[in-house]
């Protein structure tokens, strides 16, 4: 097979608007990385959490500029289509919303550089979600979680065991991730000629077909371990419980979340030739993610382990969504919906639990009582994690329900746990309102968290009662490839 | 224009009562500007002398699901009920809620009216699963907020069953929306037979939760007897009412055929639970007036199903119109209990206003539940089946009735407070004039529960799959 013809990237190229974002998260990164090292020491104050949140709004503004533009498939290394602009912009969402977190804890200066971590992170994420080849894949996946573990140990500031702890157990996967996903890219890349994703569906001959199978399920199994999907899943509880806010966050949106969408474009490209009865596959890790995290949100009294084992189930949905549209689109609508709704949910739990105190063992019970507006936006929040209306999930969980076959018995198991899930989610709902509120010292509220809570609240609300512009742009999404 | 007024005036006004300072003279002002306009849009829509003009705005079209809005006769009758019970609820709220009214809960009982306002207008199932889901969270909310540990109990229970119903409701619309490509009723004119049944089943069981029918009435015994007085209110009047609504929209408006090919299971359904109704209801202790009403109110669902099953315009129309008018009413005896119950108050008086609603929520000649009452027994063909529910709603009617002679032995308590009496005489008045006029009642809702008939004949998809399957079957 002839080598596909590699074109060197110009200039030109990086002046690309599809790409500005990547830039400019780049040279924001370097420069406070510049400006850390030549002010040392380091000061308490927020200034660098603030500067971070500036480079993150400019980049999303950015990629929400780039949008609509007509898509280019010349690019080199990463994709300039709309499935990677609403890929860009969600990742960038979550990441906002996780700088707003961090500039919402508390000072110290210890903790003042490491939110430049979330540059880097956020730039890792991008590269690997918009990649047009296994090497940039790689690169991007490492950087973000090389920076995500280091956030996570670091977020907690001083005497944050907990960080660590979180940190040490998310190490574990990251590395057998790391294994997995470049045994994967070396089976494929040798089995198909080249790391390009055009090249590796039709690649694989007879002779190096078995290889191409291993090294596809591989690399599935690696990202199945960074989204932390079942079997992979033991350590996404006890990161929710153990880091903070805004590195819970962080490993949503550049952890599980580029994970998710890489699959997705895999799953729908050249995975479902190489890898046989994709589709079944994923839709078993689908069921079992769905129905342990569903099970295992039924027993939780505290906010942070909930969230955890909630995001587990959301996890399965989301593979479902992948799962029934294998080797059709990129992604399909249902997918980017239920990403959509599960950001700004996730964010305003973490920032409500910013908000109530954030002790590890924070059960939010009677917090309605005791603060009424807090409690009724972690009411919405877990509304929306039950998938209810009127919030923007209740809109991805329809178009989830719509997407499985009924003649399948797994479609039953999923719509069975998302009935599970939402009575775990909503008896919790009604602790927070019902409930004596415990006697719990709260610390003032930052405007930062109210802001992040507040802001996520009215994305969900907003986009619930007003889908239309969040559908239309995941049908574009969808329809990129 | 009015349609998608009569869902954003409510939602305005409850974002307003949120927003606003929490006294009570901003809660009244709100509360009254909204009632007062609620009323005159739904006025300007019962007296508009031209057909109503949908109101349609794209709302998620990879579902094919829209925002479509239209008030035909029964969507109007429907609202009408719904805006006399809101009104009942904010005043219950304002001047009968035993700790004193707030702001919080009265924001609820506005987002309910809208959510359910939504519920009857919309013609697309999946907006309709939306507006079913926001109006029981936040009935949940408003019956468990400010209430002691049997209102908390009860709201759980309720929050239980209405989430229970919104998932089913919207799988039952995705599943639709699947195998259509939408989600509107008028575009659902031929399924195909999986799908159907499969949505169909779906369907039934949320609008079993929600009438409610045996055994999926467990929620409402509590409910009924605990929670805040506007939530209980607001259950009675427009929760079940609204079941009863989605009963004919969108269970004999999408699946007449499947309804016939059931025959008679929807029949001995409602039987089944009429019976069980009056059996409890003679059996509950005498002194419990709200459990004795929340199993009038389950007899009342048995009925609506009896007649629905009928699938001749007599006795839909009836049941409809049963169903409807004994929401007042219903009303109207929940705060009475409640009053009685919270303050011990006993005399004639009492018992007198006591004995009239019962009798009017029994079905007697001259008031409102009486024609449709009537109809459906009128309607039904089967002599045994019309014989039990004479006996069945006899017996109802005496168990609601029973237990004025205690009322009526003492003299104790408080005198009735004044918007109470107030409320009372309105629904009484309500209540005389629909029952001794209601010529406009059945025209408004004829043509359109004859439009939902003529499905049956439109629709062959089952008798199609029947017939394929060798298995014969005769819808007349």
């Amino acid at each position: 097979m002839p080598a596909p013809m590699v074109k060197p990237m110009t200039w030109t190229d990086l002046q690309s608007p599809e790409l500005a974002p990547e830039a400019l998260l780049t040279v924001v990164a370097l420069l406070l990385a510049l400006l850390d090292a030549a002010l040392w020491p380091r000061r308490a104050s927020r200034a660098g959490a603030y500067a971070t949140l500036l480079g993150l709004l400019t980049a999303l503004a950015l990629a929400l500029h780039a949008w609509d533009r007509p898509w280019r498939s010349d690019t080199l290394w990463l994709a300039g289509d709309p499935l990677a602009a609403f890929a860009d912009v969600l990742i960038l969402c979550g990441a906002v919303l996780s700088a707003l977190l961090a500039v919402g804890a508390q000072v110290s200066s210890q903790r003042a550089g490491t939110a430049i971590l979330i540059l880097l992170a956020t730039l890792g994420a991008m590269l690997g979600a918009g990649a047009k080849d296994l090497l940039t894949l790689f690169v991007g996946l490492e950087l973000s979680a090389i920076s995500l573990l280091a956030y996570q140990a670091l977020a907690a500031g001083p005497g944050g065991g907990h960080g660590l702890r979180a940190s040490l157990r998310f190490v574990g996967p990251a590395s057998v991730s790391t294994v997995l996903t470049a045994v994967g890219i070396a089976c494929l890349w040798s089995s198909s000629g080249g790391p390009d994703f055009d090249v590796l569906g039709a690649g694989p001959t007879a002779a190096t077909a078995a290889r191409a199978a291993v090294g596809g399920g591989l690399l599935l199994a690696g990202l199945a371990l960074r989204a932390g999907a079942v079997p992979f899943h033991l350590w996404l509880a006890d990161v929710a419980v153990g880091s903070a806010p805004s590195a819970a966050m962080l490993t949503l949106s550049v952890g599980i979340l580029p994970a998710l969408i890489v699959l997705g474009r895999l799953v729908a490209g050249p995975l479902a030739t190489l890898v046989p009865e994709l589709d079944s596959l994923l839709m078993l890790m689908a069921v079992l993610s769905s129905t342990a995290g569903a099970l295992l949100v039924l027993p939780q009294r505290r906010l942070r382990r909930l969230l955890g084992y909630a995001v587990l189930a959301h996890v399965g949905f989301i593979l479902a969504g992948i799962a029934t549209h294998a080797g059709e689109d990129p992604f399909s609508g249902t997918t980017w919906m239920q990403l959509a709704a599960l950001l700004p949910a996730v964010a305003g739990c973490l920032a409500v639990s910013s908000l109530a105190g954030d002790a590890p063992g924070i059960t939010a019970s009677g917090l309605a009582r005791s603060q009424p507006g807090q409690g009724v936006l972690l009411c919405l929040f877990l509304v929306a994690l039950a998938g209810l209306p009127p919030s923007l999930a209740f809109v991805g969980r329809s178009a989830l329900w719509s997407a499985l076959s009924i003649d399948a018995p797994m479609s039953w198991f999923m719509m069975a746990n998302g009935l599970l899930l939402a009575y775990g989610l909503i008896r919790f709902a009604g602790r927070v309102v019902f409930d004596e509120p415990l006697p719990v010292a709260t610390p003032p509220a930052t405007a930062a968290t109210v802001a992040a809570a507040v802001l996520s609240a009215a994305v969900l609300l907003l986009f619930g009662l007003w889908p239309l512009p969040i559908a239309q742009a995941a049908a574009m999404a969808a329809g990129a490839g | 224009m009015l349609t998608p007024g009569l869902v954003l005036l409510p939602l305005a006004a409850a974002v307003l009562l949120a927003c606003l300072p929490r006294r009570m003279s901003i809660v009244r002002a709100v509360t009254f500007v909204a009632l007062a306009a609620q009323i005159m849009a739904m006025g300007a829509i019962y007296l508009s002398a031209s057909a109503p003009v949908p109101f349609e705005a794209a709302w998620l079209p990879s579902l094919g699901s829209q925002i479509y809005l239209y008030a035909d006769g029964i969507s109007v009758q429907g609202l009408m009920v719904l805006t006399t019970v809101l009104v009942a609820a904010a005043m219950a709220e304002l001047y009968l809620q035993t700790d004193g009214s707030s702001s919080a809960r009265m924001a609820l009982v506005f987002v309910v009216a809208a959510a359910l306002n939504l519920l009857l207008l919309s013609r697309d199932i999946l907006l309709a699963a939306a507006a079913h889901g926001t109006a029981g969270l936040a009935l949940a909310a408003l019956l468990g907020i400010g209430s002691g540990l049997a209102g908390q109990t009860a709201a759980r229970r309720f929050a239980n069953q209405a989430v229970v119903g919104t998932i089913l409701f919207s799988a039952a619309a995705a599943i639709l929306a699947a195998s259509s490509g939408s989600t509107v009723i008028d575009d659902l004119t031929r399924i195909d037979p999986a799908p159907a049944r499969m949505a169909a089943m779906l369907l039934t069981l949320a609008i079993a939760l929600q009438v409610p029918l045996i055994p999926l009435h467990i929620w409402l015994a509590p409910v009924v007897a605990a929670g805040s007085v506007a939530g209980r209110t607001l259950v009675l009047g427009g929760w079940c009412t609204a079941g009863a609504f989605c009963l004919l929209r969108f269970g004999l408006g999408l699946f007449p055929d499947l309804l016939a090919y059931a025959a008679p299971i929807p029949m001995l359904w409602g039987v089944a639970t009429i019976v069980y109704a009056a059996i409890l209801a003679i059996a509950q202790d005498e002194e419990d007036l709200l459990r004795r009403l929340s199993w009038a109110t389950l007899a009342t669902g048995g009925l609506l199903l009896v007649g629905v099953a009928g699938l001749e315009t007599q006795p839909v129309l009836g049941a409809w119109m049963q169903t409807s008018t004994q929401a007042l009413p219903r009303v109207g005896l929940v705060l009475l209990a409640h009053w009685i119950t919270s303050t011990g108050a006993r005399r004639a008086s009492v018992a007198g206003v006591w004995v009239v609603l019962a009798l009017v929520v029994a079905a007697t000649p001259g008031a409102g539940p009486f024609p449709g009452w009537l109809l459906v027994l009128g309607g039904t063909t089967n002599p045994v089946v019309v014989g039990v529910v004479l006996l069945a709603g006899a017996t109802i009617g005496y168990a609601l009735i029973l237990p004025a002679t205690r009322l009526a032995r003492a003299s104790a308590g408080p005198a009735m407070p004044r918007p109470l009496s107030r409320l009372l005489a309105a629904v009484m008045v309500v209540v005389a004039l629909t029952g001794l006029v209601p010529g406009s009642w059945v025209g408004r809702a004829r043509p359109d529960i004859d439009s939902l008939l003529e499905r049956i004949v439109e629709t062959p998809s089952m008798s199609d799959d029947a017939s394929t399957d060798g298995e014969a079957h005769d819808l007349d």
